[in-house]
């Protein structure tokens, strides 16, 4: 069972990586705003297949506890912890050789939502067609 | 004689000059200065540097500070609390947008000087002591801000801290 959630956990991350490296670079050429030392290619993919595995562990275990209604706690889990992830850029404090850091919730907050998006996006793939 | 009288002419021309300069007491400010402030939360630096420096250890009694930063420049690593620190709730950047010191007297103290002046913060002019030292040609000193005393956010004296330790490095050349 878990099987399925963990591959679907890592294709979710790739796919939530690539976005997120896309969306980091039209960032910068729109804002010219660097932030590559906190936030580039690797942190963008460790950070990002690290919240899909986190994803697939709350999934698997909400299909073994909550049975019929899993999917719909589930997903307001998601949500609900998408957005109070919000609070993580808003509050964090950059170190001051770093211009600009008004500009760094801009980057931040959308890649937020990625993993959440990623996961829902291939979900039908992975769903179980027995339910 | 003609030939030598110019030639004497020049060398002391150039001799004067020379002396000129070694004689000045003005020092522009590097670029690679730093000038932090830690009050726990919030801590930061602020850019904006500018003002003229005339020092001469040996002359202190003509040597002068003056010189200001731009509180907009204010950097605490966090979007949000520098809008916060640039609001009129806290520094008011737009109404006072310049914290600056000027000298009145440099005096040698027991490790290195004192510059006594006027630090003008947030629209209050208070007289502070600014010690310093002066090495291979880098301004170091450090002082205790009490932001209490400058008016900024009494109504909440709790809400960060109160005394902030300024830190200043401040390299220069002639």
């Amino acid at each position: 069972m878990f099987k399925n959630d963990f591959t679907h956990g890592i294709i979710a991350g790739i796919l939530a990586s690539i976005a997120g490296i896309i969306y980091s670079h039209v960032y910068f050429f729109a804002n010219e705003a660097n932030f590559s030392s906190i936030v580039n290619v690797f942190s963008i993919i460790g950070l990002n297949v690290s919240a899909c595995i986190v994803i697939a562990f709350l999934h698997a275990f909400s299909v073994k506890w909550l049975k019929k209604s899993a999917e719909l706690v589930f997903n307001l889990v998601l949500s609900v912890l998408s957005f109070a992830l919000i609070v993580v850029p808003l509050s964090i404090t950059l170190p001051l050789n770093i211009q600009f850091p008004e500009l760094f919730p801009g980057l931040v907050v959308p890649m937020m939502f990625f993993p959440s998006i990623a996961w829902l996006t291939i979900n039908p793939v992975f769903s179980n067609p027995e339910k | 004689m003609k030939k030598h009288f110019y030639a004497f002419a020049a060398f002391v021309v150039l001799f004067a000059s020379a002396f000129t300069a070694f004689q000045s007491m003005d020092w522009k400010i590097s670029e690679n200065y730093s000038v932090k402030f830690d009050g726990g939360d919030p801590s930061g630096e602020f850019k904006g540097l500018k003002g003229t420096i005339s020092f001469d250890p040996n002359n202190l009694k003509d040597s002068k500070f003056a010189v200001s930063i731009d509180v907009a420049t204010i950097n605490t690593g966090n979007g949000m609390k520098n809008t916060h620190a640039k609001s009129d709730k806290w520094l008011d950047a737009e109404k006072y947008p310049l914290i600056s010191f000027t000298s009145k007297e440099i005096t040698k103290a027991a490790s290195g000087y004192q510059a006594k002046g006027i630090l003008d913060m947030h629209g209050v002019q208070k007289e502070i002591s600014l010690p310093f030292t002066f090495d291979g040609n880098v301004f170091t000193g450090s002082i205790s801000v009490n932001r209490m005393d400058y008016n900024i956010n009494t109504a909440e004296p709790n809400h960060g801290g109160q005394v902030m330790k300024v830190d200043i490095n401040v390299p220069v050349s002639k």
